[in-house]
């Protein structure tokens, strides 16, 4: 950016009341592949979710995770969803010996929030048992920072990889995503190898967080946001992108396809300032596990956690778009629940299932819960 | 190089500065960079190169980089380098050794200077307004020769006044380079760097053969550590790679995943230091049968 750039910035910075919806961007989608006969997204399972609840999964004084819960809210909630008994009936529904699985999570809130070490850890136990090779299992992000700050290592079986696109493989030149946002001269959003070349299944491992520019980032802004490259672009002003290019982004074969499985780690959540957890004081502990296979159906229930969380806190909703509330300064967002550093799109849902990923309508969503 | 690097001029990795009127001739230019400036719109601060490149496409062909600071003088001779430029360098001390690795890796890949390629033409009423819209221009990879008047060779003249370009329109050159840009449309590009905001790309070619070099401005002159698809870089033409040369980079690093689509050739360029030199031929599309074995 230039001294003209940053006139031209000045000149776009938002009065209150007198923003515009923008346009929706034109996407250019890139990619060989075509989508399975059956894509992960929304899979066998459109609008079903199955939410597990365990009062003991976590203690909130300490953040211990208690083991022996996870794995009943796991399989309690896998052979909810399935309506299989056994639950390594239910994991052998999508996965085999001759998967190679990618089991994506959520590392950018850690150390202070991430997808847990311990369920990272069960649902390997899980993919081992119906016959999934240890090497053929890697826990990875596209950044190489935060996903080693939770030591996945440490907790799951020897042979398990811990990876990032800047470990292992890159980025994949055939598949990417084109739009130009902003103005800016980089284009394009790549997808990562891992997921074209050698995933043949992926379980979609997110949080209950806060989102400063989506709103709330759930299923489908870890996949999205999470397998592609060059994403923050699209939420680097004001108005974001994000209402389209995560749904977007989802349906981008193969990674919608592969895409089989999503579980919503909720032992502990971020209610504002995220997708980071810098400061303790907005993490809470919904102490759940959301299951299913319809990314939207799962998300939709997040926002009303997240929502009904900051409304318990007497702070401004993730639907708010007033521009009293902005603030370019950082710190303000970062201390103050009532300021926003975007306007945040939770939209970004609903639009996701005009996209053919899911079922938005509550109404339309069978939703099952139960208490471990 | 002036006498603080007399040592470079004794291993003949340069000439001495020359003095009086031929001095005189060198006109002064600031040293390059980046800088990291505060973005209003974010919490993040963005890149801010400084580049004499619009200058030397202006036309400078002798430049004085005076009072090099420390940690400039590489950068300075790789853009001396990379538009062909002669240059007087003035290093800091502390720059001498970096310095004469740069003129060393330069004189190994030098080789007689190919036309410039641009489908741009700009028509310069030498203002100091269209001095900064060339400066974006070049910082935007929007490759661009300056014309005495309309060439109609090249894709698209830029000229202030005529129905396209407006002579108010200039008064914010990022909003003018953003009109260059939509004027050209980015698949009538010579050059699409992916992955990067701080490289300034300048290609150069006779129709069998080209050259692309890399400008890095990047804070420490490197992209993305030790990774081996740090820019993609999309060139209009169906070209082949013949070497690569990036400064200071392992000998095995190496262009990948290169792909023809239609009239285009891609690549992935891995991390470099500063400058690297991709020399490539033109594919004969006839001798290969109209296709080439990395057609994708």
């Amino acid at each position: 950016m230039d001294r003209r750039e940053f006139l031209s910035a000045m000149a776009a910075m938002p009065v209150a009341g007198a923003l515009q919806p923008r346009p929706i961007p034109s996407y250019r989608v890139v990619t060989p592949h075509k989508p399975a006969a059956l894509p992960g997204m929304p899979g066998p399972y459109p609008g079903r979710v199955v939410t597990v609840h365990s009062p003991r999964c976590i203690d909130e004084t300490t953040e211990k995770v208690d083991v022996p819960s996870v794995r009943a809210m796991i399989a309690g909630g896998m052979t909810t969803l399935t309506g299989d008994k056994d639950p390594r009936d239910s994991w052998a529904r999508f996965f085999n010996a001759g998967d190679f699985v990618g089991i994506k999570v959520n590392a950018s809130g850690a150390p202070g929030a991430m997808s847990t070490p311990e369920v990272v850890a069960e649902i390997a136990n899980n993919l081992i048992a119906v016959g999934v090779k240890p090497a053929n299992i890697v826990i990875h992000e596209r950044g190489s920072g935060q996903i080693l700050l939770p030591r996945y290592d440490r907790f799951v079986p020897a042979g398990i990889r811990v990876e990032s696109a800047n470990s292992w493989l890159g980025l994949d030149p055939d598949v990417y995503v084109e739009a130009n946002f902003f103005g800016e001269e980089d284009t394009r959003s790549y997808l990562i190898r891992m997921v074209t070349e050698s995933f043949t299944k992926i379980v979609n491992v997110p949080n209950m967080k806060d989102h400063g520019a989506s709103g709330v980032t759930g299923c489908l802004k870890n996949i999205a946001y999470g397998e592609f490259n060059n994403v923050a672009r699209s939420h680097y002003h004001a108005q974001t992108e994000t209402l389209t290019f995560i749904g977007t982004l989802a349906t981008v074969e193969p990674l919608r396809s592969r895409t089989v499985l999503n579980i919503m780690d909720g032992l502990r959540g971020v209610w504002h300032a995220g997708p980071f957890s810098r400061e303790r004081k907005f993490r809470f502990y919904p102490k759940q596990m959301k299951f299913g296979t319809d990314p939207v159906a799962i998300d939709r229930f997040l926002i009303d956690i997240i929502d009904d969380k900051r409304k318990k806190e007497g702070v401004i909703s993730v639907w708010n778009r007033d521009m009293k509330y902005f603030s370019t300064n950082p710190e303000d967002w970062d201390r103050d629940p009532n300021m926003n550093r975007s306007i945040r799109e939770p939209g970004h849902i609903e639009y996701a299932s005009t996209l053919g990923l899911g079922v938005y309508d509550t109404n339309k969503i069978r939703h099952t819960e139960l208490t471990i | 190089m002036t006498s603080a690097a007399s040592s470079l001029v004794q291993q003949g990795l340069a000439a001495p500065a020359p003095a009086g009127a031929e001095a005189a001739a060198f006109q002064e230019v600031p040293h390059a960079g980046l800088r990291s400036v505060p973005n209003v719109a974010r919490a993040t601060n963005v890149p801010w190169i400084d580049s004499n490149g619009w200058r030397f496409q202006r036309g400078i062909r002798k430049a004085n980089y005076t009072k090099l600071p420390a940690g400039s003088a590489a950068l300075a001779a790789a853009e001396a380098f990379t538009f062909n430029v002669d240059a007087i360098l003035n290093p800091d001390p502390a720059d001498i050794q970096e310095l004469g690795r740069m003129l060393q890796f330069l004189k190994a890949n030098g080789q007689a200077p190919l036309p410039v390629l641009a489908n741009i033409g700009v028509v310069d009423d030498r203002s100091s307004l269209m001095g900064e819209v060339l400066n974006l221009l070049t910082r935007r990879n929007l490759l661009y020769r300056v014309v005495a008047a309309p060439d109609p060779a090249l894709g698209l003249t830029v000229q202030l006044g005529t129905p396209d370009f407006p002579t108010e329109a200039a008064s914010n050159p990022n909003e003018f380079a953003a009109r260059v840009r939509a004027k050209l449309g980015d698949d009538n590009r010579l050059v699409r760097l992916y992955g990067t905001s701080t490289v300034i790309a300048r290609l150069t070619g006779n129709g069998r053969r080209a050259r692309l070099i890399l400008l890095s401005f990047d804070r420490n002159r490197r992209q993305q550590t030790e990774d081996p698809a740090a820019i993609r870089v999309r060139l209009l033409g169906r070209y082949r790679p013949a070497k690569f040369a990036p400064y200071r980079s392992g000998s095995d690093a190496t262009l990948t995943d290169v792909r023809h689509s239609g009239n285009t050739t891609e690549f992935w360029v891995p991390s470099f230091n500063t400058v690297a030199i991709i020399d490539l031929d033109a594919i004969d599309d006839a001798a290969l049968g109209g296709s080439s074995p990395h057609d994708h």
